[in-house]
């Protein structure tokens, strides 16, 4: 008996041990903590108080959700906290359903009147308001219904909610704790600590409305300096190198514990003309220049291998791109076209530049343009200097690049409308000025889509820009390192990330 | 002696009101505003112009600054134009670190240094003192960001326990405080060796070494201790230049300091936030000098005198 009961034990020992050895096998082990280097300090996670700063937006991922979001991988408008929407037949009013049972960081539930206050604090926020400019008025209907009614039709408006300066915050929190309320949003993680020039620390929100985050903790690093954040990554002291330098890009490729993502960007380097004065008033004297440009030479001193030429003013990556076709260096057509505006013995230029990239870029233009005649004088100087120049119109050209965060309108209205606030060439074109209103209205995503066509196809003939180069977006990673959307407007979505260990 | 130091309290007033009128008008000079930057990229020039407006970037700058010296009595430096952040509880929050890298950073010049320079003095016009005031001179020759840079790939990238960056812990501090000393170094390693070479050639060393006193107390405790007035003249210098923020080592080591925090504000145009950075600065760096001068007295006799006159 005693046998038989020994016999048993050891068994049910055995059983129990190799289903343990079994469960041990099947269960992912997964990094308790992810960090991120990022290259700039975040001066302040109050989404509506942010400048749009890239690195805050990508805190927002994790932390906020807004009505609205765009898959970086679709480059389509997705659901976020709004579950479904209509659209008023005149485009003027949206009503958004909203999920229920969504809850903050505060363990309140997410309501409309939550979406209200929050979107009414972007409306006054002095960096904010741009977005929801054409919101006249937002109403309650329900605990889960909103109504937002536009000035007038403008179908980006979506992609506007997409912007996680535009997140919905808890409005108690706010009532409480004031501006820094704002912080309490309803992502997958909770903002819980910040030092100053240092680091950022976000926990998993265990009470999370979706699929509970995997990583307990990520934490963003502020590495300003390329070399150091790239030495970082290479130590293990980081999982993510943000935008690592393209010089950097070889230690990263060349380690095996590491992997280079690319992707596709949305940043245009192009070269502006102040189109307000002489010559580069005269179409055919810019339409010469952008003929002269060796593309490929620009990028491979300024870039190397990281950038595609960039054909026109919109890169393929925006939403509802179609194809256009741009000027081809042709040195012949160039000096034709210099000499019908009556710039037969060329004229002097000076191209402004405020970091070393642009300053590579100038230098080839520089050679290119000599070509046909026309002496260019690099000019560098301090960031905010050039950039107040370009704003006032006192310069005469400039290296410059221009990023798309959203949505196609984005690639039209603020670089090329008389009152855009990135038109660094000055332009003051009122077919433009009418195209982007009725383009932005258009209901009919087909129509929309040649509209866009239409006005890019304009724009790249009649060379306001000299588009030149598209940058790939890059992110150094630690193999193993999975679970997140890398976006071609470099604001990638890490609320996902994840390492398996084990 | 209490006295003395009260006067030169009271002296600081005068400085720090010159670098406020210095620093306000000198920003001004520079191109553009903040309202650009508050503003972010998506706003149209109308809202840029607005906000200008609003913040009072188009008055006068006699106006602004009047404005600002009011706020400033009233009790206060002010908010970032940015941040909104108090700008006396950001740099608070900054300089604790600043002192510690200042702090690391003289010690390991002095580490190197003083040894330096007696034995240069010591033995003078030799192959030692041609090798020791190179070493010095390559020292401060050295670009601090590169020898950052350098100090990661040879010592951080091999050595586990050392990071590459950030100020997590006493291992952090390693690499950012060589790099700081060894810019310093070069200075303190020349004074110590003229001031030591004075004071080796004076009488009263020659009738130590007479009496017999051993070479190392002679050395020691005779001619160094005589040394010093210079030597502490240089380090104090030295060390407040770098309370003020050491801004390469800052930006490459990730260093949370003062520095980076300034030069930022200044790209940013945030005019409360560098004038009052550069005020306490100031004070800082005054009562560091101030409190050098304390030292003297205790180190030299007749330097007591004179503040007690």
């Amino acid at each position: 008996m005693k046998t038989k009961r020994a016999l048993a034990l050891v068994l049910v020992l055995v059983l129990v041990l190799s289903m343990a050895v079994v469960s041990q096998a099947d269960e992912t082990k997964y990094a308790d903590t992810i960090t991120i280097g990022i290259g700039k300090d975040i001066s302040t996670l109050d989404p509506t108080l942010d400048a749009s700063q890239i690195e805050a937006q990508m805190v927002f991922y994790c932390s906020h959700e807004t009505l609205t979001y765009l898959n970086p991988e679709t480059h389509k408008i997705q659901p976020d906290l709004a579950e479904s929407w209509e659209i008023s037949p005149d485009g003027l009013v949206y009503t958004f359903h909203l999920k229920k049972g969504v809850k903050f960081h505060n363990g309140e539930e997410m309501k409309a009147s939550d979406v209200k206050f929050s979107l009414e604090r972007a409306r006054v926020s002095s960096t904010q308001k741009s977005r929801l400019a054409l919101v006249t008025d937002i109403t309650v209907v329900d605990d889960y219904t909103i109504q937002i009614t536009l000035s007038k039709v403008f179908l980006d408006f979506l992609y506007n909610l997409t912007q996680p300066n535009v997140s919905i915050f808890s409005e108690k929190a706010v009532n409480e704790m004031g501006d820094d309320g704002e912080q309490i949003g309803s992502g997958p993680y909770v903002i819980t600590e910040k030092v100053a020039g240092d680091h950022i620390t976000l926990t998993r929100f265990e009470d999370y409305s979706g699929e509970k985050a995997i990583t307990k903790t990520i934490i963003f690093k502020i590495i300003p300096e390329d070399a150091t954040r790239v030495m970082a990554l290479e130590a293990g002291e980081i999982d993510i190198c943000y935008s690592p330098a393209y010089v950097d890009h070889t230690y990263i490729t060349d380690n095996k514990d590491l992997e280079l993502i690319s992707l596709p960007g949305t940043t245009t380097y192009y070269l502006a003309m102040n189109t307000q004065i002489e010559p580069f008033n005269n179409e055919k004297v810019r339409q010469a220049i952008a003929c002269a440009v060796n593309k490929e030479d620009c990028i491979a001193v300024a870039f190397g291998t990281t950038a595609i030429p960039a054909e026109s003013v919109m890169p393929p990556s925006v939403p509802l791109y179609s194809e256009v076709k741009g000027y081809s260096r042709d040195l012949d057509k160039a000096k034709a076209l210099l000499k019908e505006a009556g710039y037969e013995n060329g004229f002097t230029m000076e191209i402004g530049v405020a970091t070393d990239v642009h300053q590579n870029i100038a230098q080839v233009l520089q050679q290119n343009l000599k070509e046909i005649g026309i002496t260019v004088v690099v000019q560098r100087y301090e960031a905010n200097t050039l950039k107040d120049m370009t704003v006032e119109g006192t310069h005469q050209a400039a290296s410059q690049n221009y990023g798309n965060g959203s949505g196609p309108d984005g690639s039209f209205t603020a670089p090329f409308s008389s009152t855009g606030s990135s038109n660094r060439s000055k332009v003051n074109d009122p077919w433009i000025d009418e195209m982007v209103v009725k383009a932005g209205a258009e209901q009919d995503e087909a129509t929309r889509i040649s509209l866009y066509k239409e006005l890019n196809q304009y724009i790249t003939d009649k060379a306001y820009w000299v588009p030149i180069a598209i940058p790939n977006a890059y992110v150094g990673i630690r193999k193993g390192v999975a679970g997140v959307l890398y976006a071609s407007n470099i604001r990638h979505d890490f609320s996902g990330v994840y390492r398996i260990v084990g | 002696m209490l006295r003395y130091i009260g006067k030169r309290i009271l002296m600081l007033i005068p400085v720090l009101i010159g670098v406020s009128f210095l620093v306000f008008f000198l920003m001004s000079f520079a191109k553009g505003d903040a309202a650009a930057q508050i503003a972010g990229q998506d706003a149209t020039v109308e809202e840029i112009e607005a906000l200008r407006e609003q913040m009072g970037f188009n008055d006068s700058i006699f106006v602004q600054y009047g404005r600002y010296m009011g706020q400033l009595f009233k009790g206060g430096l002010g908010t970032s134009y940015i941040s909104k952040r108090d700008v006396l509880k950001t740099y608070l929050s900054f300089l604790p670190k600043t002192v510690e890298l200042a702090l690391a950073g003289i010690l390991v010049a002095l580490l190197i240094s003083i040894p330096l320079g007696i034995l240069s003095a010591l033995h003078r016009g030799s192959i030692v003192d041609g090798v020791s005031m190179v070493t010095a001179l390559l020292g401060l020759s050295m670009p601090n960001f590169w020898l950052g840079l350098l100090l990661i790939i040879w010592i951080a990238l091999k050595v586990r326990w050392i990071p590459t960056s950030g100020a997590g812990n006493l291992a952090a501090l390693i690499l950012p405080a060589i790099t700081v000393g060894t810019g310093q170094a070069a200075i303190i390693t020349r004074t110590t060796r003229s001031s030591m070479l004075d004071v080796l050639s004076q009488d009263y060393i020659r009738t130590a070494k007479a009496k017999g006193v051993m070479p190392r107390q002679v050395v020691w405790k005779h001619a160094l201790k005589n040394a010093l007035v210079p030597i502490i003249t240089v380090t104090g210098t030295q060390l407040g230049a770098t309370l003020g923020g050491a801004v390469l080592t800052e930006s490459v080591f990730a260093w949370p300091g003062v520095g980076r925090l300034i030069v930022d504000s200044i790209g940013q145009r945030d005019t409360p936030m560098v004038t009052g950075c550069l005020i306490l600065t100031t004070m800082l760096v005054s009562i560091t000098i101030l409190v050098v001068d304390i030292i003297y007295a205790y180190v030299d006799p007749k330097i007591k005198a004179m503040y007690t006159k």
